[in-house]
């Protein structure tokens, strides 16, 4: 929800022309496995267009949990689930969530979250936490 | 686990089904969303995702809200932040306001964005207040320009149109968005009307799955055989024709899409439905002969009455079938495996079973019917299910979108099939004619 917080987006080369939804996606891709979280209408913004060809390439996985799974924090669980899955079958240790609107709607804890990723997987988290409502993709 | 997608593309959502539907029509759809919709590339003969990259963009997105992109006749809400706490009534209506004035629609539907469901945004009540013509917004200088506010004298549409809110919210796949909006579009403008004789309406044939070929050849086979065709649910269409629908003496289900409203015709309108795509030589010389018994052209003594009529898949794909289906219910271990929409997947089962195949599961990621399913069909709730299922020993073709194929870990025979519906695939693949006799030809040059 607060543009300070994705400045360091902007920083550094360009990969691709256009603006920052262009290319945040492999940024974010770079800091870790990508583990986008949400619904897959929110698929459809400009930075996700390549998550397909990351999907290919083990970079990048979707969770999509249900509005009832969101209503009843169950995608807490699904989250820290998911992590130790794609963890095991990667090798991955360094995670980003990417999030829809729910997220930061539920006023999602994220630092609870991360430390018990990282006391019960050691998987060091990482969110972005910018909900589409916000978000500069959608120029 | 189920809900995670490790490889798969994402799918286009139920928005995005709703989005198809509207923008073939001449109403209005409204998300209440944060983002702008951008049309699909389908439309332009391109491929069935958003339209993000530069060389057909239009822009959009924030700086665009209230003017529609080419095709468009979908607008978001524009909510923010703010009306996450004071709800989202207010800008749902300015939305209508700007749409209605640059479309003059005939009907509304409003829709739910993932965030405006989060929030329980209540557009039944929007609806309501639009039919009502009571969706007058008191414009202030941040809502548009001056000069703008000046050249429309700061009046406001004057509305009365039907409306009705769809409930779909981005969660689920687009064939369930579509099947929805087109139940929808059904309840708001049908009202008895005394039956035509030899007419129909098809339903369901959508612009994601749907080849322009294809449906121009459907439409040529049933004005071969003389039937009317009264109009056309989920293609291009006027509100006249879809109006005159509850006319007809029969619905024609091409699409799973269409079941939801061929179901809500008959229980309210008592008119029949037939249920399957037209692919194939013998489905569509079939489906002439079940149509010509169930809408008599020139029959006049039933003239003005519904004939009840059971003509379900199982008496659909003709007198052979029944053999066929015990064969198929017979076999545990599947060796062809169709991965697609529903009906598309059933024509193509059918007419390899003509072809002396056997052995065969028609499974799918998308909405099924379990009406239309045989025994070992499946609904496949993640990827799990389909690797599972895809690298059983016995399997050795797989039919499907060919960004599955890393999930297979065996040989098989990989027969790509289109993959419109998949929202940024890796191997994109256009929906191409099966109407009649070009899904022999298809088949005949995969060496089926």
């Amino acid at each position: 929800m607060n543009r300070e917080k994705n400045r360091n987006m902007d920083e550094g080369p360009m990969p691709h022309r256009g603006g920052k939804g262009d290319h945040l996606l492999e940024e974010l891709a770079e800091k870790g496995m990508l583990l986008f979280v949400g619904s897959v209408n929110c698929l459809r913004h400009k930075p996700y267009r390549r998550i397909g060809v990351l999907m290919r390439e083990g970079r990048a996985a979707l969770l999509c949990p249900s509005m009832s799974d969101f209503s009843s924090g169950r995608y807490l669980n699904q989250i820290v689930e998911a992590l130790a899955e794609l963890s095991r079958e990667h090798g991955e240790k360094r995670f980003v969530i990417a999030c829809g609107c729910q997220w930061v709607i539920l006023s999602t804890d994220s630092e609870l979250l991360k430390e018990r990723v990282k006391r019960e997987y050691d998987i060091d988290l990482t969110v972005f936490e910018d909900a589409h409502l916000e978000f500069g993709d959608h120029e | 686990m189920k809900r995670l997608w490790k490889v798969l593309p994402p799918c286009l959502s139920d928005l995005m089904g709703f989005e198809a539907v509207v923008n073939e029509t001449e109403g209005l759809g409204l998300i209440d969303d944060s983002s702008t919709y951008k049309p699909l590339m389908f439309g332009r003969g391109g491929h069935g995702r958003p339209e993000v990259e530069g060389r057909h963009g239009h822009g959009g997105g924030r700086g665009g809200f209230g003017r529609l992109m080419p095709g468009m006749r979908v607008l978001n809400s524009d909510i923010r932040n703010e009306d996450i706490i004071t709800g989202t009534e207010k800008k749902v209506m300015q939305a209508f306001d700007k749409g209605a004035k640059q479309l003059s629609p005939n009907f509304v539907l409003l829709a739910y964005g993932p965030s405006a469901s989060m929030i329980g945004s209540d557009l039944e009540y929007a609806a309501e207040k639009i039919t009502e013509g009571s969706a007058f917004v008191q414009r202030t200088s941040m809502d548009e320009p001056a000069s703008l506010r000046t050249e429309r004298g700061g009046a406001s549409v004057q509305s009365g149109l039907p409306a009705a809110a769809v409930k779909i919210d981005g969660e689920k796949d687009y064939l369930y968005g579509i099947s929805c909006t087109l139940e929808a579009m059904g309840r708001l403008l049908l009202t008895p009307r005394e039956t035509i004789p030899g007419s129909l309406n098809i339903l369901g044939a959508n612009t994601i799955d749907w080849a322009k070929e294809s449906f121009i050849d459907l439409e040529t086979l049933l004005d071969q055989e003389e039937f009317q065709i009264l109009s056309r649910w989920g293609w291009k269409e006027t509100t006249e024709n879809l109006k005159l629908a509850s006319a007809a003496a029969l619905n024609l289900v091409v699409n799973e899409s269409g079941l939801r409203l061929a179901r809500y015709m008959e229980s309210e309108y008592g008119i029949p439905y037939l249920a399957e795509a037209p692919f194939g030589a013998d489905c569509a010389e079939t489906l002439k002969i079940r149509l010509k018994e169930a809408v008599p052209v020139t029959d006049t003594e039933h003239s003005g009455e519904k004939q009840r009529i059971n003509v379900g898949l199982s008496e659909s794909a003709g007198s052979s079938n029944e053999d066929q289906r015990k064969e198929v219910e017979a076999d545990t271990e599947p060796e062809i495996l169709i991965v697609g929409e529903q009906f598309t997947a059933n024509a193509i089962r059918r007419e390899l079973l003509r072809r002396g195949k056997t052995k065969i599961r028609v499974l799918s990621f998308y909405d099924m019917d379990r009406s239309h399913m045989e025994t070992g069909d499946q609904k496949l709730t993640g990827e799990d299910d389909f690797v599972r299922l895809a690298n059983e020993a016995s399997v050795r073709i797989i039919c499907a979108d060919g960004d599955l194929r890393p999930l297979v870990k065996k040989e098989v025979r990989w027969v790509q099939l289109p993959n419109t519906g998949s929202m940024f695939p890796a191997e994109p693949m256009e929906a191409f004619n099966m109407t009649g006799g070009a899904l022999d030809a298809w088949l005949d040059r995969e060496g089926l």
